[in-house]
């Protein structure tokens, strides 16, 4: 792990400043949004909803790291051949993944949260922007079957070769079903119950819940950690790729 | 330049299309993001046909736009790697050929709007209005040819950055926006004054005006400007076409070597 945070640490800084662009994205998608609902509502629109949508915004980055980030990481060492070194060094592969996840989380998430923290303490007071902040943390550590999911489809990643159609999908599936710019509540009821069976938008609400509401909310504490299962499928899934391309000896098939 | 642009669209088409497991889910992910941006902005309070209804034209502009600007980020690689040498050294015009590209590219974003059509149609039971045809067919024109002429001036630009990636997003959506993509007739009048001096505005917001039939500003003046902008931008890209060759020939560089 240590190993691969110096690798994760030394890859990411040297492109900080493309990195902190995609942190100025959160502002600026949720005031799109924003504006394209004042634009719809001929000016009225609810500042709380564009709250609502920042902080889904910053939750997204946090769910792209999870997920889309992996796969290209994931791609990365195993169309340059480190994967096999990787499997065989002392610093394991997923360890390694893991590492490049929680730096971009430092890196990227927190100058995502640390935005929408200042938006959000000028227009809900300072005590909201520390909680906001804590909540990202919260998302942070709770995201792991998200992650979990990720592994899960890293499976397919030799046979389709690039991480583009998976980590596609993926992205897209989460702010879909997510309840990150909207509550999943809009939903028809069949959308609702896959949404609920997915680990994005219980995760959201509880994110968001405690940095605008200050609250965490106990009665979706158990079903968060029922999605810890999504995590457990995901580390065996990634035993069973691991052993199938130390069995074929593929480490780099493309 | 016919020639051009058939060649250009052949090439881009099969790297496009290749892998079909690609195009699948970006046909799937395109049809999910329409439902998505239609419900972020309803969600506000606005009727959701309605919104979908006064969206539909800006996104699909914004679709084949984004395809344009992303497709010109191409060329840094093709600078770095030399490629774009052997078409300095063709007896074909730079800016003309940039142009034909430019145009492949948004033809390219053809079956994304037909995906974003369909779901449309899916959603809401009916296809986009167009209210007024005649001027809807000059205002697409006028749009895809500026477009393609002011994407193969930012192309001189892309060549000269070491990571094109950011200038590519802001402007991918600076544009788009600046030119009323979100159509500044649904926004109250003292915003929407402001989207008069910019000059994108004569070339994307037509579309979606004459596609939802209210205007901001008198149809003929807003199109003839839209015609005059897209000449201006042809000057543009061929005095940049010129200095980046005179460059070129002098330094044996595009900037990004």
């Amino acid at each position: 792990m240590r190993a691969g945070l110096y690798l994760a640490l030394r890859l990411t800084l040297r492109q900080y400043g493309v990195l902190l662009s995609v942190s100025m994205l959160v502002p600026f998608f949720a005031a799109l949004f924003y504006l394209g609902g004042w634009a719809a509502t001929g000016g009225r629109a609810d500042l709380d909803k564009f709250l609502y949508q920042l902080v889904g915004m910053v939750l997204l980055v946090v769910a792209q790291s999870a997920s889309s980030n992996i796969l290209w990481n994931m791609y990365m060492v195993t169309s340059g051949g480190q994967l096999e070194y990787l499997a065989a060094s002392p610093s394991r592969p997923l360890a390694v993944l893991l590492a490049f996840y929680l730096v971009e989380l430092v890196v990227v998430g927190l100058g995502a949260a640390v935005i929408a923290a200042f938006i959000i303490a000028t227009l809900k007071g300072p005590l909201f922007a520390l909680a906001t902040l804590l909540a990202v943390a919260v998302a942070a550590v709770t995201s792991l079957p998200v992650v979990g999911l990720t592994l899960a489809l890293a499976y397919y990643l030799p046979s389709i070769r690039n991480p583009t159609p998976l980590s596609t999908i993926l992205g897209v599936a989460v702010v879909f079903f997510g309840g990150v710019l909207y509550p999943v509540t809009v939903f028809p009821e069949v959308l609702q119950v896959l949404s609920l069976l997915l680990p994005f938008a219980v995760w959201a609400e509880f994110a968001r819940a405690v940095a605008l509401g200050l609250q965490a909310p106990l009665r979706q504490f158990g079903l968060l950690m029922g999605y810890f299962a999504y995590f457990a499928m995901g580390l065996a899934v990634w035993g069973l790729l691991m052993r199938r391309l130390r069995r074929y000896g593929l480490y780099h098939a493309w | 330049m016919p020639g051009d642009l058939l060649r250009e669209l052949w090439l881009i088409t099969r790297l496009n299309f290749r892998p079909l497991s690609f195009f699948v889910a970006s046909m799937l992910s395109t049809a999910m993001w329409l439902v998505v941006v239609v419900l972020a902005i309803a969600w506000y309070g606005g009727d959701i046909s309605q919104t979908a209804r006064h969206l539909f034209w800006g996104m699909a502009v914004f679709l084949i736009f984004s395809e344009q600007v992303w497709g010109a980020a191409v060329f840094n690689t093709l600078a770095r790697t030399g490629v774009v040498d052997y078409v300095a050294a063709t007896p074909v015009k730079l800016h003309m050929y940039l142009f034909a590209v430019s145009l492949a590219y948004s033809a390219v974003a053809a079956p994304g709007v037909l995906i974003l059509l369909g779901i449309y149609y899916l959603l809401l039971g009916e296809f986009p209005p167009l209210a007024q045809p005649v001027n809807f067919a000059a205002a697409f024109v006028i749009f895809v040819t500026a477009a393609a002429l002011l994407v193969s001036l930012f192309t001189f630009l892309f060549i000269r950055l070491r990571n094109p990636n950011f200038v590519v997003n802001v402007l991918q959506w600076a544009v788009p926006l600046s030119g009323g993509m979100i159509p500044p007739t649904a926004m109250p009048p003292e915003a929407a004054q402001f989207f008069l001096l910019s000059p994108f505005h004569y070339v994307i917001a037509p579309v979606v005006y004459s596609a939802t039939g209210v205007w901001l500003a008198d149809p003929p003046t807003t199109l003839a400007l839209g015609a005059v902008v897209a000449v201006v931008f042809y000057a543009l890209a061929l005095y940049a076409a010129k200095s980046a060759m005179w460059r070129y020939r002098a330094t044996g560089k595009w900037g990004v070597e």
